[in-house]
């Protein structure tokens, strides 16, 4: 090799690792640097279940299902807004296809004048305890009759307003107003649904905490002969005792809940509809929980000549988790489910399971 | 003459409510060591108050809301950091909706910017295989009281900045603080001679500011992933090990799942040294400095003099 080759290929070389560093700070200062550090906080969710049912015999109450995958961003936006997403793809009830679903898609504003808080956007809309859950957060696999038949899917697009009573105890208004899309609500004779939630919390001993709470919702209905307005208002109370070991960490636990709905009954109703549940779970060991609940509603049915009967469902289920960690769960759980009519009586044993990745989970209260 | 009287009990009764109207500053900690850093920084010119009680293991706090109220009302918040809160401060911030103490406020003050050294930083690749491990590094500095000093000077700066007119009074009590580190310093260090040639069992990774600070020597930990359950074989690995040396002392704090360290210091033959996480969390130990002796003074008594042959 001459020496002019030898320059001419020393040179070439150079000039190549010289153009690979640049393009690397080029890459590091854009994709990979300081703005990754913008980045949301990510979180991502799935939910498995398999389940048997003993009466009925439908695809959709056996078999082994992803129930649904969710995926979790929230991040500061500028000085004045702080914004969550929540996106989940869950599935179609009777059939192995997914719905995706826009759970929460809202601002919050970060300064609070006279400390009133402003959400902006999707979200869940505070009644009661349950209504709030994601199905990931539910104790018990199913949602309570209750909230099913009553308050089912509170998602619903607007703006709400929250601020503390000053009161010698912890008590928080909420205040919406709101499309009307929410499960409750008419969506053909869409119009203005709005509503509050009052809850009070006392610690009543150093470990133990008592929440008392009152909701109420008001928006579209579906039939204004049968409810004599075209507005319709859901009333509910809620009662939490919660409690753990101040001594042992990770140690015993209980919450327990209780949940009332009423929905205001129709002009010619024989009786006054509502639901009720009580769920009970104590922590007995580091890693396993156990759950006992029940439940019932009462709820309107048009039988001969349009008198309008109240009929009842009945429930009660019993279900223990392994929690290894706060990202992953199992559980096993039995429950039962009685109608008027006993042909639609029902007993399920389901196993389920769930995992979370990602950001570290705030642990709800 | 009786007129005068009335007029200087007046006046005092007047000032005495002015005094009173001038509101100290509310400081409110998420951990008690921290609160009581701040007790001796702040002396009469702040009203301390903390979220997490002393034998609460911190890492678990329930996010009630009724803790939110007395952050409410804080001027100034002193917490941790290192992710030690990550579980239920943040929340507990929302419900609170007081901007003087959330992050960036004049108010938000993060302890563990004082460090000058962070112990157990991850090098390199995590995930939460190790379990759900402080990812920033160890949190639990204030079992360093060299720490502690590093953290009282920068609550005095601050507390100057909030309250300028008592600037002065905390940058002097942190020193006092500081002296008050540095007089018991060799006594703490004396204690533990016979320890230092010991090998120490720990629970969980709480206690390694602690072992660092005293040059002890820590050969295992038997809770090896935080926050999960340890496995049998890892346990029974611990014991082995254990077996092995000669001089082992087993330490836990008293809020940790004690029914596996007793098997562990049963099987290695040696008594288990259960000591408090942070002030107050045995009775005794309220007093930061009645804390840092009980640590030394409990994990000395473990470490007997050894008997020659
Ligand atoms: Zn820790």
């Amino acid at each position: 090799m001459s020496n002019n080759q030898k320059l001419l290929s020393t040179a070439v070389l150079v000039t190549i690792v010289l153009l690979a560093g640049t393009a690397g700070a080029q890459t590091s200062s854009t994709s990979t640097g300081v703005s990754r550090l913008m980045n949301p906080a990510l979180s991502a969710n799935g939910l498995f279940l398999a389940r048997v049912s003993r009466d009925d015999p439908s695809p959709a109450a056996n078999g082994i299902f992803l129930q649904e995958a969710e995926i979790q961003m929230t991040s500061v936006v500028d000085p004045f807004w702080t914004a969550d997403l929540i996106v989940v793809w869950a599935q179609k009830e009777d059939s192995d296809t997914y719905d995706t679903m826009i759970e929460t898609a809202s601002l919050r504003n970060r300064s609070m004048p006279a400390g009133l808080g402003l959400t902006l956007g999707k979200f869940f809309l505070p009644f009661g305890k349950h209504a709030m859950l994601h199905p990931h957060q539910f104790p018990f696999i199913d949602a309570p009759l209750a909230i099913d038949e009553f308050i089912p899917g509170m998602i619903d697009v607007g703006v709400s307003m929250d601020g503390t009573l000053p009161l010698p105890w912890y008590s928080e208004l909420v205040v919406y107003g709101v499309d009307g899309q929410a499960g409750p609500f008419n969506r053909d004779n869409r119009d203005l649904a709005f509503g509050a939630r009052l809850s009070n919390m006392w610690d009543i001993s150093l470990d133990g905490t008592l929440e008392l709470g009152g909701s109420f919702c008001s928006g579209p209905n579906a039939d204004s002969d049968l409810t004599g307005s075209s507005q319709s208002n859901i009333f509910g109370a809620d009662l939490t005792y919660k409690w753990s070991s101040g001594s042992l960490s990770q140690g015993p636990a209980v919450n327990w809940t209780n949940e009332i709905v009423i929905p205001e009954p129709d002009r010619n109703a024989t009786g006054n509809p509502f639901g009720f549940y009580s769920h009970f779970q104590y922590r007995f060991g580091r890693s396993w929980w156990l759950g006992v609940g029940g439940g019932l509603t009462r709820d309107k049915s048009t039988y001969d000549g349009g008198i309008e009967t109240l009929q009842g469902w009945n429930e009660g289920k019993i279900n223990v988790a392994f929690v290894p960690s706060e990202f992953s769960s199992i559980r096993a759980e039995i429950s039962y489910q009685e109608s008027h009519e006993s042909s639609r009586n029902d007993v399920r044993y389901s196993l389920q399971w769930n995992f979370t990745i990602g950001s570290h989970p705030a642990h709800l209260y | 003459m009786n007129f005068t009287k009335t007029l200087i009990v007046a006046a005092m009764l007047v000032l005495a409510t002015a005094g009173q109207s001038l509101a100290e500053l509310k400081v409110v900690t998420t951990i008690s060591d921290l609160a009581r850093i701040a007790e001796a920084v702040g002396g009469d010119d702040v009203e301390v108050s903390t979220l997490c009680p002393g034998p609460r293991d911190p890492h678990y706090l329930p996010a009630k809301p009724s803790l939110s109220r007395k952050l409410a009302k804080a001027d100034l918040l002193c917490y941790n950091g290192l992710e030690l809160e990550i579980g239920w401060l943040s929340l507990l911030l929302d419900k609170a909706r007081n901007p003087r103490i959330k992050p960036g406020g004049q108010g938000d003050m993060d302890c563990s910017n004082a460090l000058e050294h962070i112990l157990d930083v991850p090098d390199g690749n995590v995930d939460r295989s190790m379990g759900d491990i402080h990812a920033l590094g160890n949190p639990h500095y204030t079992l360093n009281p060299e720490n502690a000093v590093l953290v009282a000077r920068a609550m005095s700066r601050r507390m100057g900045e909030l309250d300028p007119q008592n600037e002065a009074d905390y940058t002097e009590r942190a020193e006092v603080f500081a002296r008050e580190v540095t007089t018991r310093l060799p006594h703490w260090h004396d204690q533990l001679a016979e320890a230092r040639s010991k090998s120490i069992i720990i629970y969980h990774q709480h206690w390694n500011y602690f072992t660092h600070w005293q040059g002890l020597n820590v050969v295992g930990e038997i809770e090896n992933r935080p926050g999960i359950a340890p496995s049998p074989r890892h346990v029974k690995g611990i014991i082995d090990r254990g077996n092995d040396l000669d001089g082992v002392i087993v330490i836990a704090a008293q809020w940790d799942h004690l029914e596996v360290a007793r098997e562990v210091a049963e099987r290695i033959g040696v008594p288990l040294t259960i000591l408090p996480g942070y002030s107050g969390a045995q009775e005794g130990t309220d007093d930061y400095f009645a804390f840092i002796d009980r640590l030394c003074t409990r994990v000395a008594e473990a470490a007997p003099p050894a008997v020659k042959e």
